[in-house]
């Protein structure tokens, strides 16, 4: 059914109206003085999540998380409903995008360390492919390479270039990284169908989303000698390489915090 | 049995005894004081053991803390596929070391698991603060071998200096006393035959 363009207040209005599906404040204090798991989900009954049934075996907490994740996809997908035509399309882009980009990296990361397909299949967040064309054609494959060799043709093609990084340091973060970038650049790319306002939060989003992932990253590698700044951030925006290797090299993180522009100075 | 059954009363080996017993009085010494060293060294690695499971316990918490901060951020189906990437385990090597002369094992590690890169920062932080941990307690392991084997030492070495004092010196003693008794008697009753003799011509 085509959607008609009520404009975002409506959006806004019966987001907000979704609000007695959330946990209030009470309820979250209540789960929360649990004194273990089977209490807890005694008490999640008497929430809007009451209709979840659970297996209670060694894998509770995998179990869990999973509901969870599939109950806030459904949310996500009633919201992008109600959405205006092209806002509803990035949202739905917005969404599907980043949790297939963690399904490819944990699919990456159980060929990378030989987990069998099983299990790399109950690592996924249950969600319809995005971009990849099937999950189990990815998850069956022999190995990492032949996973990266299969999105040729995506737009996570630029992953076979950073193939011989990945052999060099036999570890995973060229991949990882290379993933987050084309999220970062796809994201940007779908925004230029919002409208001028839109776009704007929206870009500048995403931007912080990868400048602090580029901190984070930065942080980890602090004290290390010849960090190549090219490969490891090829992607920056409102932090730049060099701000980047005072995180790296600066013996005090607030003197590097203390270089950045606003709003990150006041972090 | 007796301590003088088997006892030949000669000077010879009443000088070969008398030689023993100036060696074992010196060993005991030597033993005695291995003994306090040893119940020195004990005590004090009580304390540092004491102290050492103490900072133990507040790590613990810390990295209980640390791991659990990643599981809420990260959640479990993350955390599990993350900690999956890890190639390098680590590596031990067991190596005897000796203190006073008591061996016990000292671990070296070999290689580290390479978490940095790898884990999301939080993830990175807590697999820091566990592998922290690990270190400790293969150092704490090593510590309580050590203290348990110097314990065991000290036993051994107590019982040895008791067996000298109480046993083994006062028979040799007693040996001795024998010995130059029956010496004495033998040239008591020679002289009083010499006597004797002397008294008939």
């Amino acid at each position: 059914m085509p959607r008609a363009n009520l404009g975002t207040g409506y959006v806004v209005l019966r987001t907000h109206a979704r609000i007695a599906d959330l946990l209030n404040k009470q309820q979250m204090q209540r789960l929360a003085e649990a004194e273990d798991i089977d209490e807890f989900i005694m008490r999640l009954k008497e929430t809007p999540y009451g209709d979840i049934e659970v297996e209670r075996d060694d894998k509770i907490a995998l179990n869990l998380e999973k509901i969870f994740i599939k109950k806030f996809t459904e949310r996500i997908e009633e919201i992008v409903k109600i959405t205006p035509a092209r806002m509803g399309e990035f949202l739905h882009a917005y969404f599907d995008f980043r949790f297939e980009v963690l399904n490819v990296k944990r699919i990456l990361r159980g060929k990378f360390t030989d987990s069998t397909p099983e299990e790399i299949a109950d690592s996924l967040i249950p969600i319809d492919p995005y971009i990849v064309k099937d999950y189990d054609e990815l998850v069956n494959a022999m190995t990492l390479e032949e996973v990266v060799m299969k999105l040729n043709g995506t737009s996570y093609e630029t992953l076979i270039e950073k193939l011989p990084l990945y052999k060099e340091h036999d570890a995973l973060w060229p991949l990882d990284l290379e993933l987050n970038y084309i999220y970062a650049r796809n994201i940007l790319r779908l925004t230029e169908k919002l409208p001028a306002s839109d776009r704007r939060i929206v870009n500048s989003l995403v931007k912080y989303e990868t400048d602090v992932e580029n901190v984070l990253i930065a942080i980890k590698r602090r004290g290390k000698e010849d960090v190549d700044m090219e490969s490891i951030f090829p992607v920056t925006y409102g932090i730049d390489r060099d701000d980047l290797k005072k995180f790296i090299e600066e013996e005090s993180l607030n003197k590097a915090i203390d270089g950045l522009d606003e709003p990150y100075r006041s972090v | 049995m007796s301590a003088t059954s088997g006892v030949r009363p000669t000077k010879g080996y009443l000088m070969e005894t008398k030689r023993r017993i100036q060696t074992i009085e010196r060993g005991t010494e030597f033993l005695k004081l291995k003994r306090d060293q040893l119940a020195k060294e004990l005590t004090e690695s009580l304390d540092v053991l004491k102290g050492r499971r103490g900072m133990m316990m507040n790590n613990l918490q810390e990295a209980y803390s640390a791991l659990t901060a990643a599981y809420l951020s990260l959640g479990p189906t993350e955390v599990q596929s993350q900690t999956r990437s890890i190639k390098n385990t680590l590596e031990l090597e067991v190596l005897p070391r000796s203190v006073m002369g008591v061996i016990y094992p000292s671990i070296k590690i070999k290689e580290t698991p390479e978490t940095g890169a790898e884990l999301d920062i939080t993830l990175a932080h807590a697999a820091e603060k566990v592998y922290e941990i690990i270190e400790e307690l293969i150092r704490l392991a090593e510590f309580e071998e050590r203290v348990s084997r110097i314990a065991e030492e000290l036993g051994t070495t107590s019982r040895k200096v008791n067996a000298l004092e109480n046993m083994v010196i006062p028979d040799m003693k007693y040996t001795i006393k024998f010995i130059e008794d029956k010496l004495d008697e033998e040239s008591m009753e020679e002289l009083v035959r010499m006597k004797l003799i002397g008294g008939t011509r």
